[in-house]
């Protein structure tokens, strides 16, 4: 005879008195039998019942109560995904934007080379068959199929680490692994002495592909768009450049005159990838193809954290006390390998092939589908919880240039039309902050950010006096072509990916800071916690502020509309010469 | 200001030791009698070279150096040739080359500062590309052209490195903050700590855990 076991009641938590102002965790008040606020369209007004809110922290949570009035942007809920990816692959191949299909551009004999997204894409990295796999497997037999041996595919990685080959053997597939690797599936180089520079855009930016890209019939790239500033011409201009080329547009100029870079419409940067893109096809036969996923970001015992505080059932909120309970006994290394095993459950929810520009646009659009949140009116003070992770610390650490790039980078870029944070307002972000480098992928952003930025913060002095030479630091350019290493000049490209941000905000303040002098050295300011980081941003804040979180993530992107403010596009797309002139007065100005 | 990058040799560039070369120069003897008695010998000083290497890299190199007691000059120089291209190019590791070949395309000097003979690191430093005058190994000495197994003072080793790091600074104008270091062995820490910029090759694990509590770069060559 066998025993039932009769699961326990959850333990009851007692509620918090209603008036009780917002605390920090580890005090986690838990309301129960509260009523659920108005849904619209993904935006909610805080009021006293309102549970609290889940905070990224870094590679850790905090459970916050958020001042009433707090509005909350959440992110809408996953797209469907396709029913069948690999016939919509197909189909996509079969009938391509603008092109002809691609059997009718394959002939026994030819070159190919296929060029995929390097680990940066997605984030986390999602769980097998990754749809990298997926295309290839498909494209592979059509190649087959039709007489061309001649492959080789190419990992986009620009500047950023050699992928480790597991982990290429996780987004490719075993089959394809075991036929590729390492001689006809590879990291590009982009030092490599193969490099060749193909000419130059009407406002003379260098463009520079591998040779192999410009001897092959047939260049394909297969992309995964994560965010709108993913694809289009930049998959090509940017993952298979060297420095030549990506000076032109990682630079402090070129990254004020993004408003955002999420919105390719006024980004200065894809105007600049655009041109070089013009080139590239004049050059190469590229077969684009884009993929679009939904922002099912968690799924498992961790799906949870795709919902709104107020759908947790009791359930939930235990797990969620339990991750927090073990997270707050873990070291620091013990917690960032717990979220590097973190596999996300994307699903395809569209893809397209064709011509670069056509199959952008298609992206595109499916794109903001599943992320634009529109928002009325903007924040004076702006919530953001860190997350562990960005483009670039799959598998490491989130350092603090990253979580500069990550808060004043992509988290203010977030958005189409005008910024969420009014100029000059206060942004608060939720994060450790410490001193802790991956010397193993980040070498030389522990230089960046202790010899440099105690110098300066001024990303042109940066740019015109150390960028130089960082690049050609033999260091670091052996760790990035040998070793796992970002390019030596990648922190700087990090520090110019924050400069819209930079410009735009007032303040920044760390809820949760646990180094001061990591804060100073970034120019934030450190708080105890958000109530006293809120209480600060209030000091020079409007009598009532308008305070946004905006709850991410899962990614979002906050369309904003405010009737008072206009919104902003690069200046130099009509003054062609307004880069030369802002660098001019530059020098003047150091020469001063 | 000028800029240079300081390579130690033997393990950093190479997978050798200091031990191959004269292994070397043992297996070359004019006839394999020869060579016997001088491996034989070799193998009675093992404990004693031990207790060297334990106590530091300049008494170890003292002890070594005794086995080219006896060896000619001309035969020294003459075989430093096959030695460079038997034993030490192809235990070169794969990203040695490009590393001296990416300081050069950085404007930096590559030096070779190594413990092994001055005739052997200069061949070596013929087939990289560096001038012999930035070549730097350990000198023997010789009497009537035979070598007594003695080093000439200062023993390249160890803080020996690192001063002779500072004499070239000063006399070549190289400005140390801008300067390389890179080497694998524990022993090199002085060398290193000089520079602006040391980075670890292939350290053992001693020289690891300095290069991490350092925040030093570390570089796997293979």
């Amino acid at each position: 005879m066998t025993s039932t076991k009769v699961p326990s009641p959850p333990t009851k938590i007692p509620r918090q008195p209603l008036n009780k102002p917002a605390v920090q965790a580890p005090t986690i008040s838990i309301p129960r039998n509260n009523v659920k606020p108005a849904w619209d369209g993904g935006i909610v007004h805080t009021d006293k019942n309102s549970p609290p809110r889940v905070l990224y922290y870094g590679d850790d949570f905090r459970l916050e109560h958020l001042p009433v009035g707090t509005r909350v942007i959440f992110p809408k809920p996953p797209m469907a995904a396709l029913n069948h990816p690999d016939a919509a692959i197909r189909y996509a191949l079969n009938h391509p934007e603008e092109d002809e299909p691609l059997y009718a551009k394959l002939f026994p004999g030819m070159t190919v080379t296929i060029a995929i997204d390097d680990i940066s894409l997605p984030l986390p990295p999602m769980k097998r068959p990754d749809i990298r796999e997926r295309i290839l497997n498909i494209l592979l037999q059509i190649l087959g199929d039709h007489g061309v041996t001649d492959i080789e595919i190419v990992i986009a990685t620009s500047f950023h680490r050699r992928m480790k080959d597991w982990e290429v053997r996780h987004i490719v597939g075993d089959k394809v692994f075991n036929a590729y690797w390492p001689d006809r599936l590879y990291n590009h180089d982009a030092e490599d002495e193969g490099m060749e520079v193909i000419g130059k855009t009407e406002r003379g930016e260098v463009v520079e592909l591998p040779r192999r890209v410009l001897d092959s019939d047939l260049l394909i790239y297969v992309n995964i768009n994560l965010v709108p500033m993913d694809g289009g011409n930049k998959s090509v201009a940017v993952g298979l450049a060297g420095y030549k080329s990506l000076r032109a547009h990682h630079n402090p100029m070129t990254m004020r005159e993004c408003h955002s870079y999420m919105d390719p419409e006024r980004s200065s940067l894809h105007d600049s990838t655009n041109r070089m893109g013009k080139l590239v096809n004049q050059h190469c036969n590229v077969f684009h193809i884009e993929t679009a996923i939904n922002n099912n970001m968690y799924g498992g015992q961790l799906s949870f954290l795709m919902k709104r505080e107020e759908d947790f059932t009791d359930l939930e909120w235990m797990k969620f006390k339990g991750l927090m309970f073990t997270l707050s006994k873990l070291p620091s290394d013990g917690r960032t390998e717990i979220f590097s095993r973190i596999e996300a459950p994307y699903e395809m929810i569209g893809v397209w092939a064709g011509k670069t520009e056509p199959v952008h646009r298609k992206c595109l659009e499916r794109v903001f589908q599943q992320y634009a949140i529109p928002v009325k009116g903007q924040a004076d003070i702006a919530i953001m919880g860190m997350p562990f992770i960005s483009p670039y610390n799959v598998h490491s650490i989130l350092n603090p240039v990253l979580v500069q790039v990550l808060a004043q980078g992509y988290m203010h870029n977030l958005y189409r039309g005008v910024p969420l944070v009014k100029k000059g307002g206060t942004l608060i972000i939720s994060h450790p902050a410490e001193d802790r480098f991956d010397a193993e992928q980040h070498p030389s952003y522990i230089e960046f950010f202790h010899r440099l930025l105690p110098i300066t913060k001024d990303s042109m002095t940066l740019h015109k006096k150390y960028e130089e030479e960082f690049a050609q630091n033999p260091i670091y350019r052996q760790m990035y072509r040998r070793g796992h290493a970002y390019h030596g000049v990648h922190p700087f490209y990090m520090w110019y990916w924050g400069e819209a941000g930079r410009q735009h905000m007032g303040r920044i303040i760390v809820a949760g800071a646990k180094s001061e002098s990591v804060c100073r050295i970034l120019g934030y300011e450190p708080a105890r916690n958000l109530s006293e980081a809120v209480e600060m941003a209030k000091d020079t804040a409007p009598r009532s502020p308008n305070i946004t979180m905006v709850h991410a993530p899962p990614i979002l992107v906050l369309d904003v509309e405010d009737p008072t403010v206009k919104p902003l596009e690069p200046a130099d797309r009509h003054n062609p010469e307004h880069h030369q002139q802002m660098m001019h007065r530059h020098h003047e100005g150091n020469g001063k | 200001m000028a800029r240079a990058a300081f390579f130690d040799v033997d393990g950093t560039l190479t997978r050798t030791s200091l031990f191959s070369a004269l292994g070397y120069y043992i297996r070359s003897q004019q006839n394999p009698l020869f060579s016997a008695l001088r491996a034989a010998r070799e193998a009675v000083r093992m404990p004693s070279l031990a207790i060297a290497e334990a106590m530091d890299r300049g008494t170890l190199m003292q002890q070594l150096f005794k086995g080219y007691a006896g060896m000619s000059e001309d035969r020294l120089f003459v075989l430093s040739d096959e030695v460079v291209d038997r034993v030490m190019l192809p235990a070169m590791y794969k990203g040695a080359r490009t590393l001296v070949e990416s300081c050069k395309k950085s404007d930096i000097t590559p030096i070779l500062i190594s413990g092994s003979p001055d005739f052997v690191v200069v061949k070596l430093g013929e087939r990289l590309g560096i001038p012999a005058g930035d070549c730097f190994g350990n000198r023997l000495e010789f009497l009537r052209n035979v070598a007594t197994g003695n080093v000439i003072p200062p023993v390249l080793a160890g803080p020996a490195k690192a001063a002779l790091i500072r004499q070239l600074a000063t006399e070549r104008g190289y400005d140390l903050n801008a300067c390389f270091a890179y080497s694998d062995d524990m022993a090199d820490a002085p060398m290193l700590s000089v520079v602006g910029h040391p980075a670890a090759v292939n350290p053992g694990p001693r020289l690891r855990i300095m290069a991490q509590s350092q925040r030093w770069p570390i570089i796997e060559l293979n």
